[in-house]
Formats: structure tokens, C-alpha cells, sequence
């Protein structure tokens, strides 16, 4: 049975309305007639640059081939995010899109690890995966689907010049008959019984109608709140930071596969490596710092020339109670807002997307389908936001009123939970639905350090030689492996200059592709 | 903190010989002792989804377990539905394959509905149709075939054999079986053993208790421990059993049948066919009356759903009926005992115990019972017509899922689902609760090529059963070649 719903508008042409359009190109019957709206004088936020491995999975639906997004979008490979001075001044860790070494006896790694560390004689947990290590010898394979060997344990994903994605699926939904509509919005109809939004007012004069309404428009959030007036939940008590402000600069050495999350009194600093540039940006609370003096900061901290003028920015942290509200999804910023500390927000406009099309509407009633899109998206949400406040909260910093803040701030009851049992148990609390598993978890508790850990006592069965030499062949196992593989540079200089297809396996997964 | 020493396990069936049997297996020098008194039982237990895990507790294949207990395999349930004249067969496996954006159930419903049956695209399915069985030597992969190294099928076992298995084999691991403990494990500070008593005065110490009884009833209320009662969503709250003995049953399939007010589970076994009975008062008195089965009598009895809010608190764990009662006929007790140990096994405890492990272990259980009550309530809504007036009467996140396939041809995220998913979306196709929307997304294919695409899936299924050896011969075949291989 096929509903009426026959034209899409999207409001809004950064990457999410770029993204939505390509995938209702992609997946919309021919009838369907989909329109963006955009206005290049109002300009998208302009960053976004470091993804997920489910972007792959993304473009793979979308049927868009590797080597040709790498070269368009000005792409390098990305195995993780490298945390400097989170736990404590002058300390790293790398959070990895992989797992960490392999259960002993159906033990989780992580609990043998932890008994070794109680004794004092343990590497550093990051030192077990895969990608981390890869990372940090700046080399690169494309995983295996084979278990055998471990090669399947990790994933990559991509640093990418937004600007250029953005085009680039530009390109491909205006090939498949997206309709774009250049002009500034300035006023919102609805219908005067329903509610609903039944057509957009351009400042043109134009009258753009339709039958369901994606706002795209960025942190306005033009349709849904400012229209349709969905609250905001804010969630700025537990992440404090509400400005960034971006600055590119020359790209001074090549490439390294991972993003830098560099804490810093008031914030963090992001550098992400393209092929073209390096992209930088301070992320901080203004209340800890000015703006000024974030970018001085900022400036100081450049690894080469800066290539444009800074780009300051203003947000809260948290999200709309609903993404969802009568014929309108938000998609993208208008949605909701969360640092980009671990790169969530393409991954979450994925989401959005794809759960859109999952519960595509028809006509009638669509408040069955409005509520499980919009308890689906919240429970997205806020699974991110407390992996996200766990980085602030399980430090030893206190060198700021900042970092003293986030070390006594109260939790949300759930991630107090995970916390207390992750202490008490060494087990990180299991859920099916939502980004951030046990490897993420692990690699952040163990990376910061959450103080004193219990782990399973089982693992005291195993004598403390056996243990130790376990650990040792893993590690010389992965030296091994990633010594044989080429440099991250040379791959990706070899992929853009080859012809064919790369076909890699994808997953919706962070860490592998099986 | 130290490990844990040793485990009290009370019960008195194989719920509670396999508890011990599996934790004597699976954490290294652990002492069991095993408090039990068997309470004589007969009839079939399957185990479908966790074979894998049962034969590595018990060190065995697939044919060793089925020749020593009596068993048959277990393909798919045939699914009766007497009121509605609709008859399906559920299995745990892929019904059909899909290469587009849209799974299987969501072309067929663009395509085929509602001229097909669902089930023709199921390899076990239509198997279990044709009472034959994978033929277990040759790796099959086809469309709607099994996942790689998945048992193909599960097995339905005699439960004395089994219950006598269990019991040898406990023994064989070390296990300390004493008299049934009528005092268990005062409490004393965390950090010592606690003590029990058995009927014969003997005292016994142990870190830890679990109780893995049989309650024939359903679940207990002790003073301290609140339950959720479930009764009120089960209509059928009566049941008996029954064993019929016979020649190995020519179709060994096993079926539940529905009728308007009764519901009868029937699995057959090497020597006779198991019944179970439910239904309300009235109808099973008038059934029992008339039965030619005396036995039948006897064991008539009122059952009660629902589970323990906490079936962890400190030192003491229920598990299995003791724990829960969420229905027992689309998810077999021994599936569900196997899901409960996993969990308990990855959280296994220390001493002195942690709080927050136990209250982890509690809230996934306790989401995993739920799970397995709504795919029962799912089934009994669906056999008693599947109208959406009544699905006010089911618990909310069920109705919600309802809503929401027929909505949009695809369930909402569940945490603990169990079973999958697509077990879920299976029963409501076979049982032809449709979506009435499905997201009418843009395929790879054009229309007119999907005939085609379904019947390469038919072909590859039918060309499986066609070449499938019927199961009664095969079983056979395989007892013949092990007396004869036993005699040599
Ligand atoms: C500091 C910072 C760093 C980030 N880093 C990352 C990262 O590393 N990884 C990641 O995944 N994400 C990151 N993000 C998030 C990412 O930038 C956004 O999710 C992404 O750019 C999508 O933005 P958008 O399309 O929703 O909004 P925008 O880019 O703001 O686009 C809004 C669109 O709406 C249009 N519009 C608005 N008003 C009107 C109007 N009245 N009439 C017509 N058109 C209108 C605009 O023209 C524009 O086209 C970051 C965000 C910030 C703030």
C-alpha cells in the first residue's frame, strides 16, 4: 500500500540537508518530488570535519564510491580520537574505532588488564588495540573480514572538508532530480485546523509547498522551534563548553590517522589533518574564557599559517524534546547539539536520516510512528551525552574552576549508574541501542583512569606469569601485524591515484566491519 | 575482595543439574554443591536458540544428546490456529534473503501478499513440513538458510533421560549432591560463607546460593522479595501434561495448537508424543474427565506469571522458574535458563558482593523476562485474532511495537530483545498480522524483475528439502550406525 505523501521540502543546505537530499533521492520513488531550500547568504555553520566509521556505511548506501569521495571531499583516514590532558596534565590516550586485545578463558581483556594493574605491571590499555597502534605508527590496512588473525577488530573512518561533502552530495541529489530552491525563508504557513506546516514564504515572494517539512536549518531551528515551538532540553549544566571558534591552517607534516582532542583550562582544542589543510578549533565555555583569548589561545596553538579568518560560533548544549512534531523532522544542528568531542553529529544526522526513511510517514495518524522516531532518537541522544560527560567528569584536573566543576558536578542518574558498577564490578553496563559499546567505554574509563577499579576475581585463577606473558604475545602480535602495513600517507596517496573500485566492507559499527 | 569459593544450587529437576553442571564448567575451581530432591516429572524439553551452548556444557554433539535422551529435532514449531483456520511454521531462522534496502518481510509484503505463504521461504520451515531434517554432514548455504556455524536445528529431549544425563554428569564433574537443604544460608557477615541445613542435619557452607527450582505453579513470593505479577495478561492459567507413548511419530513435528479456548503443545519424542495443556478451568476439568489418560489427572495445575523484581539480592539468586515464569511455549525454559546463565556467568560475582552488580544483573534480567513474556503475549494476541481493539490489554511497550509494525513494517529498538528480532517479525508475517504501511522506498530491481528474484529463493529452498533425508530415517540411520559402532 503506497501513501500520498508526494513532496518533501528540506529546509536547509549544510550537510544535513545535503545528506537528507541525496538519501530521498537515493531511496524516494520517482514520484516523489524533493525541494531544499537554502540561502548562500544566510551560510552553514561551516565545520564538521571529523566523522565515524558509519559514514562509510552511509555512502555505501548511497552507492558512492570510495576513491572518488576521497579525492572530492579532500579525505585522510581516521582510526580514532587522541585525548591529551583529559585525566591528568601530560597524559594520552587514544579512543579507537577497535576493540582492545581478546578474552582469556571467556574473560573480557579488560579485567585481566585491570588485575595486572593492580599489581602495577601493565602496559597502557590502549596499548592492546589494534587501531590504536596503527594510529600511532601512523600506518594503515583496510580491515579484514576474516577473524583470524584480529584484522576485523577495527574500523576507519574520515576526516573530511565539510564544505566539500556538502557539494559533492549537492552534485549527486541534484543528478537524481532534487530540486534546489536558492532564497531566504521568511515566513512559515501552517494549517490553520492541523497545525502543520503547509508551505514555506520566501522573501522572493515565492510560496514553496509541500507535504512533509525537513528543517535543516541549523541551530535556529527554524520549523520546529521557532514554528512549531518544541522545547529545548538543555543539558548545558553537565557540558559546560557553549563557543568554538575554528581557524584552518597549512598543513605542516603529513597526514596522521586519529583527530587530536587537546584539553585544555577551559575547553579543548580539536586538530584534524586534510589533505589540503589542517583543520583547528577551540571548543570552551564562556564563562572560563573569552572569546578573544580562546582564539589567541587558539592562534598560538596553529601547527602552520592560518588560511582563513576565524569562524566563531555560539551553541548549548542538549537537544529538542522532539525531533519529530505533526509533518516536520528536524535533521542536523536544528535537532540538537553535542560537542564534537567524539564526532557524533554527522553520525546523529545519519540517524535521523535513516530512521526517517525507516518509519517513513503516510498519511493518517502518524503518531505511532512520531513516537517511536522520536523515542528512538532521544534514546541516541542520550546514550551520546553520557559518554560524552564521562570525559569531563573522570579527571584528576584542577588546575581550573572549570575542570573543578566537572570533577563535582552531579550525573545524570544513568551515567552515575555506569559509573558506580564500572568501579565496583569492572563491567561496563550493557545496552544494545545506541553508538558508544563496552570498547568506547573501556577505552575512556581506563584511558582517564577512574580510580581505583574492581575487576573479576576470576582472573586471579590464572597465575600473574601466565597473565603477563598473554599480554606480551598480544602486544608483539600487534607490532608485528602493523609493522608490515604501509604508512597512512602512502595508502592514501596510492587511492587517489588508482583507478577501479575500492569496495571495502562496511558496517554500521564503530569497531569493525564484521 | 576474593573469588567466589563455592555455590549452594537447591532445585530439584534438571533446571537446577544444569545450573551446576554449567557453573562447574565454566568457572575454574568453583565448588558446587547441589541440594537436590528430584520431584518426578515427565515430558519434553527443547532447546532450540542455545544448543550451541548446551552441548559445549555438556561436552557433547548434537547426536550424542539426541540418542541419549530421547530425542527428535527441532526445526520449527507448527503453529495451529483452529479459531482462524491459519496455520504457519515458525523458526528461529532467515525467512528469504534480501540484497535491497527493505528486508525480506518487507518485499513480501510488496509483493506477494497475500497470495504467498511466508513460510515457503524458510529452509526449516518447510523441513519441519515435510518431517525431514537438515542433513547435518553437508553445509547448506542458500537463501533463508542458517548462519554459518549455527546449529541447524535444535532438539526436543525426554526430560527423565535428560534429568538422569544431567545428573550422571554432574557427579562426573565433581559436583557434591546432598539431601534437599531445608535451612539455606543463614546470613552472616558478606565476607563469611553462609550455612545450610539438609534434611538429614548435615550442615553445609557456601558463598553463594542459587535457587534453580522447580516451581510448578510459578513463581513464589518470600517475605522481602516483590514480584511482578503477570497473570492477568495470560489468559491461560490452568495446564496439565501428559506423555503418550508410541512408535517414533511418523511427522515429528512439533505443534502448537490453538483453539477458541485452549491450547495444547505437543512434541514429539523417539518413544511417544509429550502434551502440554493449557486452557481455563472448565475446559481442562471436561478435557481430563474424558481423557483416557488417568495420569493426566494428577497433574493438573493452576499456573501464575510474572517474575522477581529482584532476583538478586545479596548472597541468594533465583534463576529459571524460580526466577521467572514469562511463558514457556514460543521460548523453550532450557532457552531461557541458558540466556539467564550467560548473563549471570559475564556478571559473576566476588566476595563480598558488589550491590551494583547485582543490580545490574537485575535489570537486565528482569528486561530479558520481559521480553520473553511480550513475544508470548504477541503470540496469544495473534492466535485470538490479532484485532487491534484488543491491544489495550496488552503491557504497554508491546502494544506500542504493534502499533508501530503495522505502522511501518518494522519493530522499534528493544534493549534485550530475546528472541531476535526477526523471530518477532516472523511469527506476526506467518500469523498475517500485515503492516498496513511500509516505507515505499526506491529498489535496486525494477517491479517486474522480483518474480523472479523470489523464485530463485524457492528454488534454492526446495532444492534443500528435496534433497533432505526424511527425519524419521535419519534418525534411524544414526542410532543403527552408533549400536552398531558401539558394538565393534
Ligand atoms: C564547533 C563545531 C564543530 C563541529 N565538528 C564536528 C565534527 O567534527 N564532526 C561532526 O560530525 N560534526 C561536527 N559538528 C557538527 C556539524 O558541523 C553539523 O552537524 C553539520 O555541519 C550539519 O549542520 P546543519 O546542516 O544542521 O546546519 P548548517 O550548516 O548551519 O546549515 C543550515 C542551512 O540552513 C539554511 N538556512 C538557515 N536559515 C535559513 C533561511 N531563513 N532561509 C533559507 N535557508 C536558511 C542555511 O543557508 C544553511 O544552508 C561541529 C559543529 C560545531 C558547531
Amino acid at each position: 500500500m503506497f501513501n500520498e505523501l508526494k513532496k518533501i521540502i528540506i529546509l536547509g543546505g549544510g550537510t544535513a540537508g545535503w545528506m537528507t537530499a541525496a538519501a530521498c533521492a537515493k531511496f524516494l520513488p520517482e514520484n516523489y518530488q524533493v525541494v531544499l531550500v537554502e540561502s548562500e547568504q544566510i551560510g552553514t555553520v561551516g565545520v564538521g570535519e571529523a566523522t565515524i566509521p558509519h559514514i562509510r556505511y552511509f555512502n555505501n548506501m548511497l552507492g558512492i564510491e570510495e576513491r572518488a569521495f576521497l579525492s572530492a571531499v579532500k579525505a585522510t583516514y581516521k582510526l580514532g580520537i587522541q585525548f591529551i590532558d583529559w585525566g591528568s596534565l601530560g597524559a594520552a590516550y587514544i579512543h579507537p574505532f577497535g576493540s582492545h586485545g581478546y578474552p582469556v578463558g571467556s574473560i573480557d581483556f579488560h579485567h585481566y588488564w585491570l588485575s595486572a594493574m593492580a599489581s602495577g605491571v601493565a602496559p597502557a590499555f590502549d596499548q592492546f588495540s589494534l587501531a590504536v597502534v596503527m594510529a600511532e605508527k601512523k600506518r594503515f590496512a583496510f580491515p579484514e573480514t576474516n577473524a583470524i588473525n584480529g584484522k576485523n577488530a577495527f574500523s576507519y573512518a574520515y576526516h573530511i572538508d565539510a564544505g566539500r561533502y556538502a557539494k559533492f552530495l549537492r552534485k549527486y541529489a541534484e543528478e537524481r532530480n532534487v530540486v534546489r530552491i536558492e532564497g531566504r525563508l521568511s515566513h512559515v504557513m501552517t494549517d490553520a485546523t492541523s497545525g502543520a506546516i503547509s508551505s514555506l514564504q520566501m522573501d522572493s515572494g515565492a510560496t514553496v509547498e509541500g507535504d512533509f517539512f525537513i528543517d535543516c536549518s541549523g541551530f535556529r531551528a527554524i520549523l520546529l522551534a521557532e514554528k512549531l515551538s518544541v522545547p529545548f532540553d538543555d543539558w548545558s549544566n553537565w557540558l559546560l563548553c557553549d563557543r568554538a571558534v575554528a581557524v584552518p591552517c597549512e598543513r605542516v607534516e603529513p597526514p596522521k590517522p586519529y583527530t587530536v582532542a587537546h584539553a585544555k583550562p577551559w575547553g579543548w582544542q580539536w586538530r584534524i589533518p586534510l589533505q589540503h589543510r589542517t583543520g583547528n578549533g577551540m571548543v570552551y565555555s564562556s564563562s572560563a574564557i573569552t572569546d578573544e583569548d580562546a582564539l589567541q589561545n587558539l592562534l598560538t596553538n596553529l601547527d602552520g599559517y592560518p588560511l582563513a579568518d576565524p569562524n566563531f560560533l555560539k551553541f548549548t548544549a542538549g537537544r529538542r524534546k522532539k525531533n519529530w512534531e505533526k509533518n516536520c523532522i528536524a535533521i542536523g544542528l536544528s535537532s540538537g547539539f553535542l560537542e564534537p568531542l567524539e564526532s557524533t553529529s554527522i553520525y546523529l544526522i545519519q540517524q535521523g536520516i535513516l530512521k526517517f526513511l525507516e518509519y517513513f510517514p503516510g498519511t493518517g495518524d502518524l503518531s505511532t510512528l512520531r513516537d517511536a522516531y522520536n523515542n528512538e532518537m532521544e534514546t541516541e541522544y542520550v546514550r551520546i551525552r553520557d559518554f560524552l560527560i564521562l570525559h569531563y567528569k573522570i579527571t584528576k584536573r584542577n588546575d581550573s574552576e572549570f575542570w573543578r566543576y566537572c570533577q563535582n558536578m552531579a550525573l545524570p542518574e544513568s551515567l552515575e549508574r555506569s559509573i558506580e558498577l564500572f568501579r565496583a564490578t569492572g563491567h561496563v553496563e550493557r545496552y544494545q541501542n545506541g553508538l558508544f559499546m563496552s570498547p568506547s567505554w573501556l577505552a575512556v574509563y581506563l584511558g582517564q583512569g577512574v580510580g581505583k577499579v574492581n575487576f573479576d576475581t576470576r582472573v586471579l585463577n590464572y597465575p600473574d606469569a601466565f597473565v603477563l606473558g598473554e599480554m606480551q604475545k598480544m602486544r608483539e602480535k600487534l607490532e608485528l601485524q602493523v609493522q608490515a602495513m604501509p604508512m597512512t600517507n602512502d595508502v592514501l596517496e596510492a587511492e587517489l591515484s588508482a583507478t577501479g573500485i575500492n569496495q571495502q566492507p562496511v558496517a554500521a559499527s564503530l569497531y569493525g566491519v564484521v | 575482595m576474593r573469588g567466589l569459593e563455592s555455590v549452594l544450587v537447591l532445585g530439584n529437576s534438571w533446571h537446577s543439574l544444569l545450573v551446576a553442571c554449567s557453573l562447574k564448567k565454566k568457572i575454574a575451581n568453583l565448588k558446587v554443591t547441589l541440594s537436590y530432591n528430584e520431584l518426578k516429572t515427565n515430558g519434553a524439553v527443547s532447546v532450540r536458540r542455545e544448543l550451541s551452548s548446551l552441548l559445549s556444557v555438556l561436552e557433547l554433539t548434537q547426536e550424542s544428546l539426541l540418542r541419549l535422551c530421547d530425542g527428535t529435532y527441532f526445526l520449527a514449531h507448527h503453529i495451529v490456529d483452529e479459531s482462524y483456520g491459519r496455520e504457519f511454521y515458525w523458526s528461529v531462522d532467515d525467512y528469504g534473503i534480501s540484497d535491497e534496502v527493505q528486508d525480506f518481510h518487507q518485499l513480501f509484503e510488496r509483493f506477494l501478499w497475500p497470495e504467498a505463504r511466508y513460510d515457503d521461504f524458510c529452509v526449516t520451515a518447510q523441513l519441519s513440513k515435510y518431517g525431514k531434517v537438515i542433513d547435518l554432514q553437508r553445509h547448506v548455504s542458500a537463501a533463508g538458510a542458517q548462519k554459518k556455524e549455527q546449529n541447524y536445528s535444535g532438539l526436543h529431549l525426554n526430560i527423565i533421560p535428560f534429568t538422569r544425563l544431567l545428573l550422571r554428569y554432574a557427579t562426573y564433574l565433581g559436583i557434591t549432591v546432598v539431601n534437599e537443604v531445608t535451612a539455606p544460608c543463614k546470613e552472616k557477615n558478606e565476607a563469611v560463607k553462609g550455612e545450610a541445613l539438609d534434611s538429614a542435619g548435615a550442615r553445609h557452607t557456601a558463598d553463594f546460593v542459587i535457587d534453580a527450582s522447580y516451581i510448578q505453579e510459578g513463581i513464589s513470593s518470600e517475605p522481602n522479595q516483590d514480584v511482578h505479577d503477570w497473570t492477568h495478561y495470560f489468559g491461560n492459567q490452568y495446564a496439565t501434561r501428559l506423555f503418550v507413548a508410541n512408535d517414533f511419530n511418523p511427522n515429528p513435528t512439533s505443534s502448537l495448537v490453538f483453539s477458541s479456548d485452549s491450547l495444547v503443545n505437543a512434541i514429539p519424542l523417539r518413544t511417544g508424543v509429550a502434551y502440554e495443556y493449557l486452557g481455563n478451568k472448565i475446559v481442562l476439568d471436561k478435557f481430563l474427565t474424558q481423557s483416557p489418560h488417568s495420569a493426566a489427572k494428577k497433574t493438573l495445575r493452576q499456573n501464575t506469571y510474572g517474575c522477581l523484581c529482584r532476583p538478586w539480592q545479596g548472597r541468594k539468586l533465583a534463576l529459571g522458574l524460580a526466577a521467572a515464569r514469562p511463558g514457556n511455549l514460543l521460548v523453550s525454559e532450557l532457552d531461557l535458563l541458558m540466556q539467564e546463565l550467560a548473563l549471570l556467568i559475564g556478571l559473576w560475582p566476588s566476595v563480598p558482593f558488589q550491590p551494583s552488580l547485582a543490580q545490574e544483573y537485575n535489570r537486565l534480567a528482569t528486561t530479558l523476562y520481559c521480553s520473553v513474556r511480550d513475544m508470548h503475549l504477541l503470540g496469544y494476541w495473534l492466535i485470538q485474532g490479532g484485532e487491534l481493539s484488543d491491544l489495550q490489554s496488552l503491557p504497554t511497550e508491546l502494544r506500542k511495537e504493534v502499533e508501530v509494525f503495522i505502522a511501518s513494517s518494522r519493530l522499534p529498538h528493544r534493549d534485550e530483545r530475546y528472541p531476535a528480532a526477526a523471530e518477532w517479525i516472523s511469527l506476526l508475517m506467518g500469523l498475517k498480522k500485515w503492516p498496513i504501511h511500509f516505507p515505499p522506498l526506491r529498489l535496486e530491481r525494477a517491479d517486474n524483475e522480483f518474480p523472479d528474484f523470489f523464485q530463485s529463493i524457492l528454488n534454492k529452498v526446495r532444492e534443500i528439502v528435496a534433497n533432505a533425508p526424511q527425519q524419521v530415517a535419519h534418525i534411524n540411520d544414526l542410532l543403527r550406525s552408533q549400536n552398531n559402532h558401539a558394538e565393534r
